[in-house]
């Protein structure tokens, strides 16, 4: 990373969403590879999520990495408690999910996520993720509100 | 002149101013057939004066063509005189002056007088009888029915063209014979005993109300006939006119049409407007289970539900007063009604008649039930059929997901020990290794649980007794449970043949979630039940456990649905969906019933007398 990036931002936290501990550690795995410092939390379900964002235990600015398929709270009943709550609507969330379904795919747009990933192809290294989201945190402005 | 010969002047004064006023034609002829003496109606009736006729031969009051006999016959009369009335049996006739004819009625007197015996014929001119007669005959040949006259002994007096026509007989062939000729030979032991009281109670009528009657023809043959008696009073006595129709054509075509309604296909039932049944076919014996001989004559409610009996006689009138063939009850559920009081779904198309006796509707009733059953079914099937897409669909769906997870996650695993022990740091390859080996026990449990989920319903085993404390028990032994933990049943727990393995199944996996998700060292699980009162016993299986948010009773039922990460309670999410998919199978349901704050009760219903599954399509 060269210097010239190395400006006065607050580091974004990645927030991830995701009940499957192996995907929590694989991306936390990417991120030291990189060696980024960013902070990183986790919610094993929408409704753990939504307390944590509620609480303001996730420092701003932040993007969520959202799984679809978990327990109690999905990624898409998460989405839609999320863009209806006034506080925490403008969030930017990508999807990371297996679900190669168009149903998901179209419902988590029609929410405005960022992102839909494949977390399908498994010979795909978590790197090329944590590089995208590296990029997009680095070059697209984040909201930094809720204070 | 003495005075006898006065006396004797004065009588024949007298008899002549009798003989003048008589309103007859009076005669009187000597032995010779001299005309003696006329009255004035002679003279009328004949067109002669009285000094024409006076002295002349009688016989020029006679057609010529009788002149020849008459002397014979006035001898045969002067040799037996009596009074008597000339030419019985035969026809007479006058002759006019003018030589025409007309008919006449001549009484004869023998009369002693002194210039010898002298016969004094009393002439009635008949024409106008003749004309009356000619014209009652007329009448009756021009009858389109035969027409037979009988006097009252049987004998037949007159017939029409007609009746030569109908019973093949030539019209001198019956005259003079009795009527019994024209009768089944069965029906003439009781026919004079009919016709007696018929001469004693004469009125016009028609014969033998109710009864079916029949002609014979001349070559033996019967046909069926209409009659019509008429009394008339002739001067020969009281005769009775009967007017008989062949109804053999009428007969035939009711017959056909009760053929064409025997026939039919469907039930049906001819009522008339009083809505009293006038007949029925076999098929409307057959479904409503009553013989014929119980309908004919009821009221056609004795068909139709208790519930519809207030309605229908409305109904009846409104199709009465707009007769057209329709179907009954357009948009209604119409029910039939059998003798054992069941009722059955039927279709009823009403169809208006004309007939002899007035107006009848004729129904065609068809038993739907078939066709209910089968639509029933077919909703059933649908229904069946949408559940089961869902679930395939549903499987789709986890297969790509829950159970792809694994894989990749133990694909992961493999990767980072690779990584770490090229980077000679071996320190996580332990855990990650037993992570790697929790993925692997996760998928096989993953696939069993799917296994068991798509067979539910369908292995099933045979109907056993089982005592379900005993058998909870047992179960609960089997999940090796903690220490801490504790069962109870209630203690009149019943004992009832069902099919024990789905049942232990539900039991099974009821008890494991109870345990599994125990947040707890301590807890107690207890087994209860009850009657629900609509066949299915409700058990409940409660724990003391976390309990379950009201928001989530639905989706616990989800396959591989679970409310906490697997990571930190091993599980497929497919104990629930189990236990529901099982219950359903056989007609019963599953809920939850918990506040979320502590403790948990799962109930299900399990029917009492089990029938087998409902379920026709399982996911593969």
């Amino acid at each position: 990373m060269s210097a010239s990036h190395k400006q006065q931002y607050k580091e974004v936290t990645i927030f991830i969403v995701d009940d499957d501990d192996i995907d929590a550690i694989a991306l936390e795995r990417a991120l030291r590879k990189l060696r980024l410092l960013n902070s990183v939390c986790r919610a094993r379900d929408g409704q753990e999520a939504l307390d944590m964002l509620r609480a303001g235990a996730i420092a701003t600015p932040f993007i969520v990495l959202l799984d679809l398929n978990m327990p109690r709270m999905n990624g898409l009943e998460f989405l839609q408690v999320l863009r209806s709550d006034p506080s925490l609507t403008h969030a930017v969330v990508f999807v990371l999910t297996t679900s190669k379904s168009d149903e998901d795919l179209v419902a988590a747009y029609r929410e405005h996520v960022a992102g839909y990933v494949l977390k399908q192809h498994m010979d795909r290294d978590f790197l090329e993720v944590i590089g995208l989201i590296e990029h997009y945190w680095r070059v697209v402005e984040l909201p930094v509100t809720a204070e | 002149m003495s005075d006898d010969t006065g006396e004797i002047e004065r009588t024949n004064q007298r008899f002549r101013q009798v003989v003048e006023a008589a309103p007859n034609a009076m005669v009187m002829v000597d032995k010779t057939g001299s005309i003696v003496m006329v009255n004035t109606q002679a003279e009328v009736i004949f067109g002669y004066s009285r000094e024409e006729l006076l002295n002349q031969s009688v016989d020029i009051l006679l057609p010529e063509r009788f002149r020849h006999h008459h002397p014979q016959h006035r001898t045969s009369f002067f040799s037996d005189p009596s009074p008597r009335a000339m030419g019985a049996g035969r026809d007479l006739y006058g002759r006019r002056k003018d030589g025409s004819e007309f008919p006449v009625e001549i009484g004869l007197n023998p009369i002693e007088t002194e210039d010898g015996p002298m016969v004094l014929s009393a002439i009635v001119d008949i024409s106008a009888r003749k004309r009356l007669e000619e014209r009652f005959r007329q009448v009756v040949e021009a009858a389109p029915n035969a027409m037979v006259m009988v006097d009252k002994v049987g004998t037949i007096v007159m017939v029409n063209a007609q009746t030569e026509i109908i019973f093949g007989y030539n019209r001198v062939e019956l005259l003079g014979q009795s009527v019994d000729t024209l009768l089944p030979e069965r029906f003439r032991h009781h026919h004079p005993q009919h016709r007696a009281s018929f001469f004693a109670d004469s009125s016009p009528r028609a014969m033998g109300a109710g009864r079916d009657l029949y002609g014979r023809r001349k070559d033996g043959s019967e046909f069926p006939v209409e009659i019509g008696l008429n009394p008339i009073e002739t001067e020969d006595g009281p005769m009775v006119l009967s007017a008989i129709a062949d109804i053999s054509a009428r007969k035939r075509l009711e017959a056909r049409f009760r053929l064409v309604v025997e026939a039919a296909p469907n039930a049906i039932v001819m009522v008339d407007k009083a809505g009293t049944i006038e007949m029925v076919n076999a098929q409307a014996e057959n479904i409503f289970g009553y013989a014929r001989v119980e309908l004919l004559g009821q009221s056609v409610d004795i068909l139709l539900p208790q519930r519809f009996h207030h309605h229908h006689p409305q109904h009846r009138a409104a199709f009465f007063s707009d007769l057209s063939p329709r179907a009954m009850g357009i948009g209604r559920d119409l029910f039939g009604r059998r003798k054992d009081g069941s009722e059955f779904p039927v279709e009823v198309g009403l169809n208006p008649i004309e007939t002899d006796d007035g107006i009848k509707v004729l129904s065609a009733i068809t038993d739907i039930s078939a066709r209910v059953k089968a639509n029933e079914r077919l909703a059933e099937h649908r229904e069946e059929l949408e559940r089961s897409n869902k679930e395939l669909a549903t499987f789709a769906y986890v297969a790509s997901h829950d159970l792809k997870s694994p894989l990749r996650g133990i694909f992961q695993l493999s990767q980072w020990i690779e990584e770490d022990l090229n980077n000679g740091n071996a320190s996580a390859v332990p855990g990650h290794m037993d992570m790697l080996r929790g993925r692997i026990r996760r998928m096989e449990n993953l696939l069993d649980d799917l296994l068991a989920y798509s067979r539910a319903g369908r292995l099933e085993g045979s109907v056993s007794q089982i005592e379900v404390g005993l058998l909870a028990r047992s179960l609960f032994d089997m999940q090796a449970p903690p220490a801490g933990f504790s069962f109870s049943v209630a203690g009149d727990l019943p004992g009832f043949a069902t099919l024990a393995t789905p049942f232990e199944q539900v039991l099974r996996n009821l008890f494991s979630n109870a345990i599994k998700h125990h947040d707890r060292a301590e807890g107690h699980i207890e087994l209860g039940w009850r009657n629900d009162g609509k066949g299915y016993y409700e058990f409940s299986v409660t724990d003391d456990g976390p309990g379950i948010p009201p928001q989530y009773h639905e989706r616990v039922f989800g396959m591989y649905q679970t409310l906490r990460p697997r990571d930190e309670v091993e599980g497929s999410g497919m104990g629930l969906a189990l236990v529901k998919k099982i219950v359903e199978t056989y007609g019963g349901k599953a809920s939850v019933v918990s506040d979320g704050i502590r403790g948990c009760s799962i109930r299900f219903t399990w029917p009492i007398k089990i029938e087998g599954r409902n379920t026709i399509v399982s996911i593969p």
